[in-house]
């Protein structure tokens, strides 16, 4: 079965086999679309686009020297540093461009929803770091939720943990970062 | 330090997190003891975990660029239904017109779906009626997204434009009635809505009411395929019907009950159903009270749960607030005793009357069935208008939607389908028969022949000419129908006879037909229906089309039209394919010209057509052959036109690679190139084409093994690959593709030796001879 073959490939890869990972990307894409599907049905405003999203995790990650994988929630953590990464990076060229062309006004703004005060992915990159260096365990936990749009089981799975463990560190990681990014608005 | 510091605080949040909030306050006090300090950081991330419901509670994700094909975004009108909508012109400023960009997300939907989808956009940009934003273009980026490019209309939502105007109640119906016109042309094109509500209806400033945002409907026999799509919840709860919000397939009468709801909203201006609950329409009932009886009626019947007891057709809601307006009386009927023992009744109607329930009801039940008659007569009228329409209109334009064999196989199906329920009523019903035998001839021409672009069903074709027969025949002389079925007898006669091989029969039928003719050859039907006999007897082909094809080119000139237009072109390219195969005509690329020069013109009229597209590409690629056997000028002519079929095939290759009319007609411009290569002495390029062609006609499910066309084009692809092998030395090869053709080759071999396939048969033979000796 999938599950299998991914674990079975992550094993390949991380033992140097390079093409291993091209074989992956296939079987985790499905899950990862599918993934956005849900979310889109949760929330028809959603602006998703998780294709270009796996797309670019994987070039990244092909670039990656490759870690030991062990299965298919494991790899899709990965990919949700990725995206993160790719979050924040667009956000970064975005806020350039702004301020170089200051007389355009742009339409798409990445703002983070259920804040008081306008804030957006680099903010949220700012406190994550901070919430890295007090507990990287949280931190990681808001990558897969936040960025991979993981389901608490998936992050369960991945951490060798139960869901309710990552429920509890989910809701103390989130306070955490709330305040972080209100507490700044305000400084 | 920290670090201990914040594993306390993990601690006691946690355990804060499992109190009410009056026992939090206690318990942080005696958790935190003297450290205010920790005590205030607790409370704090306490707060924000209250407050950060929202945050981060969707996943974050990358969002599309701002430049969608020719259209640069201006900024963003709203967000909802499948995405973000944005206001945007065009790049080069071409024209001023500007556009609303909806950025729908589905290029993650199922492969299914999405090709469901990319199928309906040229049928959704064909929508063309005053009331309803055009379809302007669509596209998807290089990213993967995927959008569209609506009409933009400048307007208010309808219930905010009736408001602010204070249009009276008369005024409101009209406007109204504007959109029950526009959602009807929508089900006429096979398109169900699907998300009708006040914000999807503006108004202009001149009063104009426009209806947005199609981008979730789906033509309606798309149904089965379709599953997928009716997993997104791409509807507005306020507005859906109850079928749609159990998830079940949005039909017509979902549309009929969103716009009930519509007509509610802008005669009481309340919401019909506030945030979620059924609960409210308890107050809807009071309010509907004090509309007033009629108009009550009509709203209610719009939005009964059960879509059969609905209007059943929008067409019907729009005429009875057309009797409600001119002050006749309407159908709708107030839910009286009638409604409530029909619905007590149910589906045992029938049974009740004689059960004991029966006796009890007494004289309601008797009643009852009374009205269901009556019911069903009403119901059987709507059902045929609308039959006609879908059935006949979309018979008609079976061969130019874009090739996909399931969707056109599921329409056909799903017309048969109709003709079958109405037939069970038609009785000595003399216009309903004629109708029913002009479907069912319709529809086997779709099902036998293979320009429909179906792989030919002929059994089932035949059983639907028996139907055409029977039909026909109850048409009594005398009547008004007379005439229409005579020819479509002929021509069902004619057809099932040539599938049973009945050459008496088909006699006969070619003599109706010529004495029909003769009696008055100025009819294009009559001239066609001497043709279709005359072909299929195998007798003067080009003679009998030529004639069709006066007939029709008479019409048009006097009058013409497209439909003329179109049947003109198709005819020429069959004529003139007919004689560079089986003529000898001096400069047959003559006749090819007028039909090529019409088809340019007709292609660029029509670009999305694609079958039009296929008849030029032919044409170029059968006149090919005639030019290479003129003077030395006519091969580089040649090479041109046939680089220009390849090139048209190239770019409307059909979504579904099996497609009948794609595989053999690009099949035959290989065969062009192949003999024009050869005449070049490139025995190489000759065979690459020749195989190429096998390639494209490599069986598949479905295969029409028996159909003529396919087995000529099988033996000419065959000999071209042998001529080229044999061209180049290799013998063996050549003997093989030699005896392939002959295997497909039909007796007999009559074809002039001068024509194509004259010339054919001539290698053919030359080959075979050739192979035979030791």
């Amino acid at each position: 079965m999938p599950e299998e073959s991914v674990t079975l490939l992550l094993e390949e890869w991380s033992h140097g086999d390079a093409t291993a990972l091209q074989r992956i990307i296939p079987l985790v894409y499905q899950e990862l679309r599918s993934m956005a599907f849900r979310e889109l049905r949760r929330d028809s405003e959603a602006t998703l686009q998780p294709t270009a999203l796996v797309h670019e995790a994987y070039f990244k990650l092909a670039g990656q020297t490759p870690k030991d994988w062990r299965n298919r929630p494991h790899f899709l953590a990965v990919c949700g540093q990725i995206m993160r990464q790719v979050l924040v990076d667009q956000a970064r060229t975005r806020k350039a461009i702004r301020r170089n062309s200051g007389d355009r006004p742009v339409a798409i703004l990445d703002e983070l929803d259920g804040l008081p005060t306008s804030r957006d992915v680099t903010d949220l990159d700012d406190a994550l770091q901070a919430l890295e260096a007090l507990d990287p365990l949280k931190a990681k936990i808001v990558e897969m939720r936040y960025f991979a749009g993981m389901e608490v089981t998936d992050v369960a799975e991945a951490l060798s943990c139960s869901p309710a463990t990552v429920k509890r560190q989910w809701a103390l990681a989130k306070a955490f970062l709330y305040q972080q990014l209100t507490q700044a608005g305000q400084g | 330090m920290q670090e201990q510091r914040w594993r306390q605080i993990d601690t006691i949040f946690h355990g804060a997190m499992q109190l009410s909030p009056r026992e939090r306050e206690i318990y942080l006090r005696q958790a935190s003891g003297d450290d205010t300090g920790l005590r205030d950081e607790i409370e704090a991330l306490v707060k924000s975990h209250e407050a950060s419901a929202e945050f981060l509670s969707r996943p974050a994700m990358v969002q599309p660029d701002r430049v969608f094909g020719p259209y640069r975004v201006i900024h963003e009108i709203g967000r909802g239904g499948m995405g973000i909508v944005y206001l945007a012109e065009r790049i080069d400023r071409q024209f001023e017109k500007r556009v609303a960009i909806k950025v729908v997300p589905d290029v993650f939907l199922p492969e299914k779906t999405r090709k469901a989808m990319e199928f309906e956009v040229p049928i959704l940009a064909s929508v063309e009626h005053p009331n309803i934003a055009r379809l302007m273009d669509a596209g998807v980026t290089p990213e993967g997204f995927r959008w569209i490019a609506l009409e933009y209309v400048d307007g208010d939502r309808v219930d905010k434009f009736a408001a602010s105007q204070g249009l009276s109640e008369r005024q409101r119906l009209l406007l109204f009635q504007q959109i029950c016109d526009a959602v009807q042309y929508l089900h006429r094109s096979l398109i169900v809505h699907r998300d009708l509500k006040p914000s999807n209806i503006l108004v202009t400033t001149e009063g104009q009411p426009k209806l947005l945002d199609f981008g979730i409907a789906r033509v309606v026999s798309l149904a089965d395929t379709g599953a997928d799509l009716t997993q997104v919840p791409a509807f507005s709860p306020g507005y859906a019907s109850p079928e749609q919000l159990a998830g079940k397939r949005a039909t017509t009468a979902a549309d009929v009950f969103s716009l009930g709801v519509v007509l509610y909203e802008l005669l009481t201006e309340k919401p019909y159903r506030l945030e979620h609950g059924l609960e409210v329409e308890v107050d809807a009932e009071a309010r509907l009270e004090a509309l007033g009886g009629d108009l009550a009626s009509i709203v209610r019947k719009a939005v009964r749960p059960d879509p059969d007891q609905r209007y059943l057709s929008v067409s019907a809601l729009f005429d009875d607030l057309r009797r409600y307006l001119a002050g006749e009386p309407i159908l709708a009927r107030p839910d009286s005793a009638w409604y409530r023992v029909r619905r007590f009744v149910g589906r045992h109607r029938w049974g009740v009357a004689v059960s004991a329930a029966a006796v009890i009801l007494g004289v309601f039940a008797v009643a009852t069935v009374v009205y269901q008659s009556r019911l069903a007569q009403r119901r059987f009228t709507q059902m045929r208008e609308f039959s006609r329409e879908v059935v006949w209109d979309l018979a008609a334009k079976l061969p130019n939607f874009a090739g996909n064999r399931g969707f056109r196989r599921e329409l056909l199906q799903s017309g048969i389908g109709y003709l079958d329920t109405l037939s069970r009523e038609a009785g000595q019903d003399v216009p309903l028969s004629l109708e029913l035998a002009r479907g069912y001839l319709r529809t086997a021409d779709a099902l036998s022949l293979s320009s429909s672009g179906l792989v030919p069903d002929l059994p089932a074709g035949a059983t639907n000419y028996q139907k055409a027969i029977a039909f026909a025949e109850r048409v009594g002389n005398g009547s008004p129908e007379w005439d229409e079925a005579q020819d479509i007898l002929i021509s069902a006669r004619a057809k099932t006879s040539a599938y049973r091989k009945n050459q008496p029969g088909l006699q006969a039928a070619l003599e109706q037909a010529r004495v029909r003719y003769r009696m008055d050859p100025s009819r294009v039907r009559r001239a066609e229906v001497l043709a279709d006999c005359e072909y299929l007897a195998g007798a003067r082909r080009t003679a009998a089309l030529r004639r069709a094809l006066a007939v029709v080119e008479t019409t048009y000139r006097a009058r013409p039209n497209q439909e003329d237009a179109q049947r003109l072109y198709f005819g020429w390219v069959a004529k003139a394919t007919l004689q560079v195969m089986f003529e000898t005509p001096k400069s047959a690329w003559e006749i090819f010209a007028p039909a090529v020069g019409m088809g340019r013109a007709l292609l660029a009229a029509h670009p999305r057509d694609q079958a039009l597209a296929y008849q030029l590409a032919m044409a170029l690629g059968s006149s090919a052959p005639s030019r290479m056997r003129g003077q030395p000028a006519g091969l580089a002519q040649a090479r041109e036109e046939l680089m220009e079929s390849v090139a048209i095939f190239d770019k409307y290759r059909p979504v579904d690679p099996t497609d009948f009319d794609y595989r053999g007609y690009s099949a035959m411009t290989r065969m062009g190139i192949s003999d024009l290569e050869f005449r070049y002495g490139n025995h190489r390029a000759a065979l690459t084409a020749a195989l190429e062609g096998l390639e494209i006609m490599k069986p598949f499910p479905g295969t029409p093994h028996e159909d003529p066309s396919y087995r000529m084009g099988m033996a000419g692809l065959h000999v071209f690959a042998a001529r080229a092998y044999h061209g180049a030395n290799q013998l063996s090869k050549a003997c093989e593709h030699y005896r392939e053709s002959d295997r497909f080759y039909g007796r007999p071999r009559n074809a002039p030796p001068g024509s194509w396939f004259g010339e054919l048969f001539g290698y053919l033979a030359e080959g075979l001879t050739v192979c035979r000796m030791p």
